[in-house]
């Protein structure tokens, strides 16, 4: 801490010091003489006294004398700077704003916005440069953006910055700003210092703390003073993305009470004709979960859109996503035994949500489709890689091994990985774990008795449809031969024989990859006869189809840039991007053969809508950031090796700039004074 | 009758009433109106007692020996005039109080008490004393004594410190005969001292008297803040705010006074307190009483 006298010219006063001393030394010697007959009884009167008179003068003489002291450094007038800290009076600085404009900022306390606010304070540091200082100002959010690219002495115009600036619904990305405010102060003249002004957010510095920069002084300046309470609609959901026309969709919305008190509002559902409500009672800090079925008949991208009730702070209240039905599902077939590809191929074609494509082996790298057949398939190396990046994208693949299928294939692909080459034994049998022979190949093997199967994960929701009997027994089914295969690693069985062999198993994440022992040739089994088969097949399909594709929808945030691909080289004037039907201007890039458009930033949320030719191409949703949701403050943060500092909403800049005046506390030091000397001077005459 | 400072002629015409007659008998040598404690030769049977050798065949009383065959001696009281003898401080304490100091006012005492005694045909001595004697006027009974003690009066003032048991001790051999023994003196002195020092007058029969001569402001302090206090006597200075004194210095001088109250009525010495601000003639009212 340092001590400067702005009156130092008045310090010759301090020899008022003295005046108690004198006062208290002249006030003894200068009372009237009274010639008295005999002044022995005084004497004694006075020796019996003086052990308790002379400390209460001694006190007296103490708190004149620091009274004067206070008085004389009153009129000094001095002023404290903390952190050894000397005003700005002479040193030419270097300052950077770090303003926050994140979308907690757009809160409303009294009468103005927490970033107007903010704003205000960084004027007034501006206000306090001298014109061979230079600053810059750089906005929180996301991205961070600074006004200019280094640092500037035209502080006016960012003065004027500040006046027309407007916050933004971003989160902020704070450790990346103050990396590059001091990146900008590197080298530069004089003292620098960096200027944190912001609302401390809890959900964003509860846990962060401040790193302290080596020569760089950093003043964290707290806007707000209280938590304000807030509904928000934090998370939203839909299962499955791509329902087929009249399947039911679970909405799942997660609506979150940020405040101290109980909440009571409603919720809407807009997804297709039908809106939904639903009211919700909150307890403080409590988070729900609200769960809307919809089903949609007619395919294409639906917008879902959930909105709270208005409340204080409206930007959070609405979320949105997109719900792409489809019309019928993409399901490719490689043929390779007759039967069992037969049989697929008349199932498949019986369903009318299914589009039958039949592919060769060399297609399997461009297939795109929801699900992947591959009858009696004995499979080579390229197909398997070609396969395990399909069911890296999420797809599905049923997979009938053929009699020769080698069980090294088997291995590689239920674990993901390449098939090991002959000359590698170890990889082989690290890929193999499980298989009979890493280098044999299956065979078929003949039951001695007939065999049924049995459900070996009855909470399955394959089974679901067949637990009324409506629909048949899918294990009714009798086998008399089937691949001799052993369970490979990491799978899980569907449905098992009778003697514990799983004839259905699936190889989950990425995609799903089920693996298929069931012969369907007439001499093996009646299975693909059995009314069965068909629902059973529907059923499988339909829950283990690829559930990932345009899930991206949800990812994006305020303040990302929405992109669009093309293959080839697509025109300017063909793509466009709408916003509640205003047109956004995009940005066109080529390379690769590619064509992507991209927008600045999306500085607002709701739906994005991509045209191809005045055809809706794609709906893309844009969600406010909910961590900036919690309108609560942090009272105080770390800051690195100084431990918690506190925050104080009333912080003056000024009295960053130019210290703490001390005249309050020297003025009350001196009021306590004549208190205390009052009080001592009464107990002092009494008896 | 000249006019004297301390003896004025209104004083003389209201003493007129008073007669200087002390309650106790001193002795003196000539027979006067005054009984002695001696056995004298007056006319006032007085009491017997048996002869004894050397005694005067003459005062034998043949009536009693006639009837008891004993010798007994008829005694008469002896009748004898006054000594009184005066002892006034002349301190540079009783030069205190205003408008009439301490020592103005036993010296009109002092005047009038040497005009009684004298109009009485008894005799009067005169010390002046502080811390020595300063004057001394031996004991006589004429008007020109009277005269030089006015004189002595007049030209008196106070002088250095009180020493009142140094000027009894050094004044006893200068009183040869027993009477009244008179000390005017406000007392500044240690007590025990004093009344040390006044043991051998009371061994040697006199009837004494004190008289304690005070100013007011010295039996109660006057409020006046502040101040520095100078010792009349020693030059000392005392700073001290008299509301602080003022509760205390009255006990002070009382405890002081009561001191020489009780040791005088121990020792059956008359004891008198006057104040400056009351006539001095009163203090006759009260020997008188």
């Amino acid at each position: 801490m340092n001590f400067v006298l702005t009156n130092a010219g008045l310090l010759p006063l301090a020899a008022l010091l003295l005046v108690p001393l004198l006062v208290h030394l002249f006030a003894r010697a200068r009372p009237p003489v009274f010639r008295f007959s005999s002044v022995e009884f005084l004497r004694q009167i006075l020796r019996k006294s003086v052990r308790l008179k002379r400390p209460q003068s001694l006190l007296v003489l103490l708190v004149r004398t620091l009274l004067c002291a206070a008085l004389v450094v009153l009129f000094l007038k001095p002023v404290l700077f903390r952190a050894g800290r000397l005003g700005g009076a002479g040193t030419r600085k270097a300052v950077v704003l770090l303003v926050d404009a994140t979308a907690s900022m757009a809160a409303v306390e009294g009468t103005q916005t927490r970033f107007a606010a903010a704003c205000a304070k960084g004027a007034e540091v501006l206000s306090e440069l001298s014109g061979d200082d230079q600053a810059n100002i750089i906005w929180l959010g996301s991205p961070n953006r600074a006004e200019f690219p280094r640092l500037s002495v035209n502080i006016p115009y960012l003065k004027q910055v500040l006046r027309s600036a407007a916050v933004t619904t971003e989160a902020s990305d704070f450790g990346g700003a103050l990396a590059r405010a001091a990146e900008m102060l590197q080298g530069q003249p004089g003292a620098a210092e960096i200027y944190l002004i912001s609302d401390f957010q809890s959900s964003t510095w509860g846990a962060q703390p401040l790193v302290a920069l080596p020569g760089i002084a950093v003043h964290p300046i707290k806007i707000g003073r209280r938590d304000l309470g807030n509904l928000a609609v934090t998370a939203l959901a839909v299962d499955p993305v791509n329902p087929l026309p009249g399947q039911e969709a679970t909405v799942a919305c997660e609506v979150h009470n940020f405040s101290t008190e109980h909440s009571l509002s409603t919720l809407f559902l807009r997804a297709g004709e039908t809106p939904q409500t639903r009211e919700l009672r909150l307890a403080p800090g409590q988070k729900q979960t609200v769960l809307f079925r919809v089903a949609l008949t007619t395919p294409g991208e639906k917008a879902v859109t959930v909105a709270l009730s208005e409340d204080s702070f409206p930007y959070d209240n609405e979320r949105w996503t997109v719900l792409k039905v489809v019309e019928h599902l993409r399901v490719g077939l490689v043929e390779g035994e007759p039967q069992t590809s037969g049989y697929w191929r008349r199932a498949l074609g019986a369903l009318d949500w299914v589009k039958l494509e039949t592919l060769a082996t060399t297609q399997l790298g461009e297939f795109d489709g929801e699900a992947l057949f591959l009858g009696g398939w004995t499979g080579d190396a390229v197909a398997v890689a070609q396969l395990c990046r399909y069911l890296e994208r999420g797809g599905l693949v049923v997979w009938s091994p053929a009699a020769d299928t080698p069980a090294a294939v088997v291995a590689a692909l239920t674990a993901r990985l390449a098939v090991p080459a002959p000359a590698d034994p170890a990889a082989g049998s690290r890929a193999a774990t499980g298989a009979a022979d890493a280098g044999e190949p299956l065979r078929l093997e003949k039951l001695p008795r007939p065999l049924h199967l049995t459900v070996a994960d009855p909470a399955n929701p394959v089974f679901k449809v067949f637990a009324d009997g409506l629909y048949g027994d899918p294990t009714r089914a009798t086998f008399r031969g089937r691949a001799h295969l052993a369970a490979p690693a990491g799978g899980k069985a569907i449905l098992n024989y009778e003697d514990g062999v799983p004839a259905l198993a699936a190889f989950v994440d990425p995609g799903c990859l089920l693996l298929w022992n069931l012969p369907l040739q007439r001499e093996l089994s009646d299975w693909a006869v059995q009314p069965e088969f068909l629902p059973f097949l529907g059923e499988l399909l339909f829950h283990y189809r690829r559930q990932t594709a345009d899930r991206r929808v949800q990812r994006f945030a305020t303040g990302q840039s929405l992109t669009q691909e093309f293959e080839g080289e697509v025109l300017a004037e063909d793509v466009k991007l709408e916003f509640n039907g205003q047109p956004l201007a995009v940005r066109r890039q080529v390379a690769n053969r590619r064509t992507v458009f991209s927008t600045t930033e999306a500085r607002l949320p709701g739906l994005y809508s991509w045209y191809h030719r005045g055809a809706l191409l794609e709906r893309q949703a844009v969600n406010f950031p909910a961590v900036e949701s919690d309108l609560s403050t942090q009272a105080e943060i770390k800051v690195g090796t100084q431990g918690l500092v506190a925050l104080r909403g009333e912080q003056s800049i000024r009295q960053l700039q130019e210290g703490s005046p001390l005249w309050p506390q020297l003025l009350l030091l001196a009021v306590v004074g004549v208190v205390v000397e009052g009080l001592l001077l009464v107990w002092k005459d009494k008896p | 009758m000249p006019e004297f400072k301390y003896l004025r002629p209104e004083d003389v015409q209201r003493l007129a009433s008073y007669e200087f007659a002390p309650k106790i008998l001193v002795e003196g040598y000539l027979s006067g109106r005054h009984r002695s404690s001696a056995r004298g030769t007056s006319t006032e049977f007085r009491d017997y007692r048996q002869y004894a050798d050397g005694d005067d065949p003459k005062l034998v009383d043949w009536k009693v020996f006639a009837r008891t065959d004993r010798h007994y001696l008829r005694t008469f009281a002896h009748e004898t005039n006054l000594d009184c003898h005066l002892f006034l401080d002349s301190s540079a304490s009783m030069g205190f109080g205003a408008p009439l100091s301490k020592l103005d006012y036993g010296s009109f005492f002092t005047a009038a008490l040497c005009h009684l005694v004298l109009r009485s045909a008894d005799r009067v001595s005169l010390q002046l004393f502080d811390d020595q004697i300063r004057h001394f006027a031996p004991p006589g009974s004429t008007r020109g004594h009277l005269h030089n003690l006015m004189q002595l009066l007049e030209n008196n003032t106070p002088g250095g410190r009180t020493r009142l048991s140094v000027a009894l001790r050094r004044a006893y051999p200068l009183l040869r005969h027993r009477g009244s023994l008179v000390v005017v003196s406000d007392f500044f002195d240690d007590v025990g001292e004093i009344f040390a020092a006044l043991s051998p007058y009371l061994h040697r029969g006199f009837a004494i008297h004190l008289f304690q001569v005070l100013a007011p402001e010295e039996l109660e302090l006057p409020d006046m803040g502040l101040q520095a206090f100078e010792c009349l006597e020693t030059g000392q200075r005392v700073v001290a705010h008299t509301d602080l004194l003022r509760r205390e210095y009255p006990q002070a001088i009382q405890t002081h006074i009561r001191s020489i109250r009780e040791a005088a009525m121990r020792r059956r010495i008359s004891y008198t307190q006057a104040r400056t601000d009351t006539p001095f003639l009163e203090l006759f009212d009260r020997l008188q009483a």
